[in-house]
């Protein structure tokens, strides 16, 4: 029966291997480096969607980016190591893709990790890995791990804390955008992936408590002027951070989250099949430490904000971006956050998931400047 | 055709407008807000057809003994009770020219609203100033831009107090095609400390051209003026459009960005209304009878046809207006109003520089009990001193 559930439920290998293919030709997640040759070869291989199979499927076009990368650093051409270390990094991330929730997958994460690190040694401004205490239940984590970056020759800049969704962690985050307009970017993980020391649960923000707390530690970090960016799912836990830490807050984006109407069964029975690739409602129960679908399907409406009482609540700024024809959350969350509470800015596109247009970035940027710059 | 043939071939029958018209004198809602409602059902009773002039004759009507008492009450320097029956005796002209002043008898009843409205405006605390704001326009168009001016009482207890020093900002408010500078409300404006300017858009009340596709220019003239006053700031101006005055605040929030410090748009159209199948389904919706009309009355039109063919070209998509920068914008409006969909507010969410928004899931306007308070706030944030 649940080997009927998942068959019913899951998008046929051959469908994600077009939707595969059709992402490594465009450079679009998670195929960000990798070369198309060597998607097509590693999905080739494959007759299942086996989690451990996938991982090594892919895993195994990284070690040789891996030997050359460390050659070239040896010689001194740092071009060629980012180049190469890049390369690795992105062949383990997508053999982690979507989520680690296999031993391969896993394997996979930790060395996608280990070779992005590698690669951000040269980056400019530097990133610095930190580790924020965080005080946990038994049974969790003690540290968010979050990677900084500070722009040169600004004096206490103001922090966006980033963070992404079920398949893109703070790996993959985008500090450039940022950095350029004069704001520090502290990439962090979204409860229950990456190094997330909790689960995702109906109280999971308190891990930025520890975040917040963290920053007001740092002299060289205004922790009076803090946004936080929300991307995917994430933008989920950027709406309801709004509302819950308004006060830390000067302004919250969020950017293609979901709120209510995703946690129907309906709409997850629908978006299974839509522009996800895969495994769309799995990857969303492993980010709230449930499995399959059907825990998914079940556990999903406790996560309603309206329903949590939330929305008509006072919030800080909040920046709502998204495409209006996204399969993966309904358009309708967003127009149900401009039906509660204060009211939020937004722009909308024409796209699907997360909008899909040029203009999102510098015009999410261009408002959190706006946010962020103005005396209080 | 007559008017009235063109209003029952486009638009509900009478009977249900009458309903319609009593269920809103008894709540009391647009354009009933001191009339009472016995004397409007007797009103209604007496009418058996959109006659304009019959309509306005019968409430005007209404008027005459409460004028009487209120100039009683002011011989008798009854403050309070001239105030209140001079209101009662504008509101029964206000309904008799509503929604727009097309006919000569519906003419005459605005006049006659206006001085009535003007007489209890002398007790009005704060004073409301009637200013003449010169306006160059083209031939055929008026000289002037009559506006309703008040200022916060000096050492309110609104957030704007102690700014009494300092030039003034400025809040600009108009409403749409049957709700003019008379039927603004202000208060939660001048409580927060914030000057107001009410003016009628253009095509209606005392403006001085009608709508068309490039009437925001009406407005140059108000902001010269205020420039003019030297208790106005005119660096913090922000504007408020209600119903299709909304229209007119996104446009300016587009074409006069570098004027305007802020706009609202409360319930306005954009582009889809502008469709000639919204125009039908909407003459049927919750806006009493002779939307249509009404619509093309403040567009220097007049029938429903002229409208369905005018309408179009005031998309502002069309017009290329949406993908130009905007002052901040905040928008307003119920998911379910049925004079201009929602669909328009959406569309605006989709171009250009992100705007605010609250919408609610009522009507048009899209009203909850604390929108005056919650768009007042707003404007305050953005009006000020930077």
């Amino acid at each position: 029966m649940a080997d009927l559930d998942r068959g019913m439920r899951a998008r046929p290998l051959a469908e994600v291997r077009e939707i595969m293919l059709e992402r490594a030709r465009q450079h679009r997640n998670p195929c960000l480096y990798v070369r198309y040759e060597d998607v097509a070869a590693a999905l080739g291989r494959l007759d299942s969607l086996d989690r451990d199979a996938w991982a090594e499927a892919f895993s195994a076009f990284a070690p040789e980016h891996e030997a050359r990368a460390a050659q070239a650093e040896a010689a001194g051409d740092t071009r060629t190591a980012v180049e190469h270390y890049l390369l690795a990094y992105d062949y383990y991330h997508v053999a982690r893709y979507p989520a680690p929730n296999s031993p391969a997958k896993l394997r996979a994460y930790r060395k996608c990790q280990e070779n992005w690190l590698k690669a951000a040694r040269y980056l400019d401004p530097p990133l610095e890995r930190v580790e924020m205490p965080f005080a946990g239940r038994p049974g969790e984590g003690t540290a968010n791990v979050g990677y900084l970056r500070v722009p040169r020759a600004v004096e206490r800049p103001p922090v966006v804390v980033v963070w992404g969704g079920i398949d893109g962690f703070k790996e993959e985050r985008r500090f450039d955008t940022y950095l350029a307009r004069g704001l520090a970017v502290l990439a962090i993980d979204m409860p229950g992936v990456g190094d997330a020391p909790l689960a995702g649960s109906e109280d999971a923000e308190r891990m930025w408590d520890s975040v917040f707390d963290w920053i007001a530690t740092r002299p060289d970090l205004d922790a009076g002027r803090v946004a936080v960016v929300g991307q995917s799912t994430g933008g989920y836990w950027a709406a309801k951070l709004a509302h819950t830490h308004r006060d830390r807050l000067r302004a919250a984006v969020d950017h293609g989250g979901c709120t209510h109407y995703a946690f129907e069964p309906d709409w997850i029975a629908r978006a299974q099949f839509g522009e996800y690739a895969f495994e769309l409602a799995e990857t969303l129960a492993s980010a709230f430490g449930r499995a399959t679908y059907d825990e998914w399907v079940a556990y999903a409406p406790k996560l309603s904000l309206l329903d949590q009482g939330l929305l008509d609540r006072p919030c800080a700024p909040l920046l709502l971006v998204n495409g209006v024809n996204d399969s993966i959350f309904p358009i309708a969350d967003m127009y149900l956050l401009l039906e509660h509470g204060s009211p939020k800015s937004a722009r909308f596109y024409p796209g699907g998931h997360m909008g899909g247009s040029p203009d999102v970035e510098p015009t999410i940027a261009g408002w959190l400047v706006d946010k962020l710059s103005d005396e209080r | 055709m007559t008017a009235d043939n063109v209003s029952r071939a486009h638009g509900r029958p009478w009977d249900e407008v009458r309903a319609l018209l009593l269920e809103r004198a008894r709540r009391p809602r647009n354009p009933f807000y001191y009339t009472r409602a016995d004397e409007v059902e007797r009103a209604l009773a007496t009418l058996d057809s959109f006659d304009r002039d019959a309509w306005a004759a019968a409430f005007s009507a209404l008027a005459a003994p409460y004028e009487e008492r209120a100039a009683q009450a002011e011989a008798a320097g009854d403050a309070a009770a001239a105030q209140e029956n001079y209101l009662i005796a504008y509101d029964y002209c206000h309904v008799a020219r509503y929604p727009a002043a097309n006919s000569p008898g519906k003419r005459a009843a605005y006049q006659r609203a206006q001085a009535n409205y003007l007489k209890a405006a002398r007790y009005f605390d704060p004073p409301l100033e009637v200013v003449e704001m010169p306006f160059a326009g083209r031939p055929g168009e008026g000289p002037t831009v009559v506006g309703h001016l008040r200022k916060p009482t000096a050492g309110g207890a609104g957030p704007g107090a102690g700014e009494a020093a300092r030039p003034l900002p400025i809040v600009v408010l108009w409403g749409g095609i049957d709700s003019f500078k008379e039927e603004r409300r202000d208060e939660p404006f001048l409580e927060a400390g914030l000057a107001t300017l009410m003016i009628d858009m253009p095509g209606v009340g005392d403006a001085p051209l009608a709508g068309s596709e490039d009437a925001e220019r009406m407005w140059d003239a108000i902001f010269d003026w205020i420039a003019t006053r030297p208790e106005l700031d005119a660096g913090r101006i922000g504007i408020l459009g209600g119903s299709t005055g909304g229209y007119w605040a996104t446009k300016l929030a587009h074409t006069h960005r570098d004027r305007i410090r802020a706009a609202i748009n409360q319930g306005g159209p954009a582009h889809f209304a502008f469709a000639a199948d919204w125009i039908a389904r909407a003459q049927v919706g919750e806006y009493p009878f002779e939307l249509a009309e009404t619509l093309a009355s403040a567009f220097g039109r007049a029938t429903h046809d002229d409208w369905v063919a005018y309408a179009p070209k005031l998309s502002l998509l069309d017009q290329g207006v949406l993908d130009q920068p905007g002052a901040p914008l905040l928008l307003v409006n119920g998911t379910h109003d049925s004079v201009f969909p929602i669909a328009d507010m959406y569309l605006l969410l989709e171009h250009g520089s992100p705007k605010d928004a609250r919408f609610s899931s009522g009507g048009h306007m899209g009203w909850l009990p604390d929108t005056h308070a919650m768009m007042t706030r707003w404007m305050l944030d953005h009006l000020r001193a930077s």
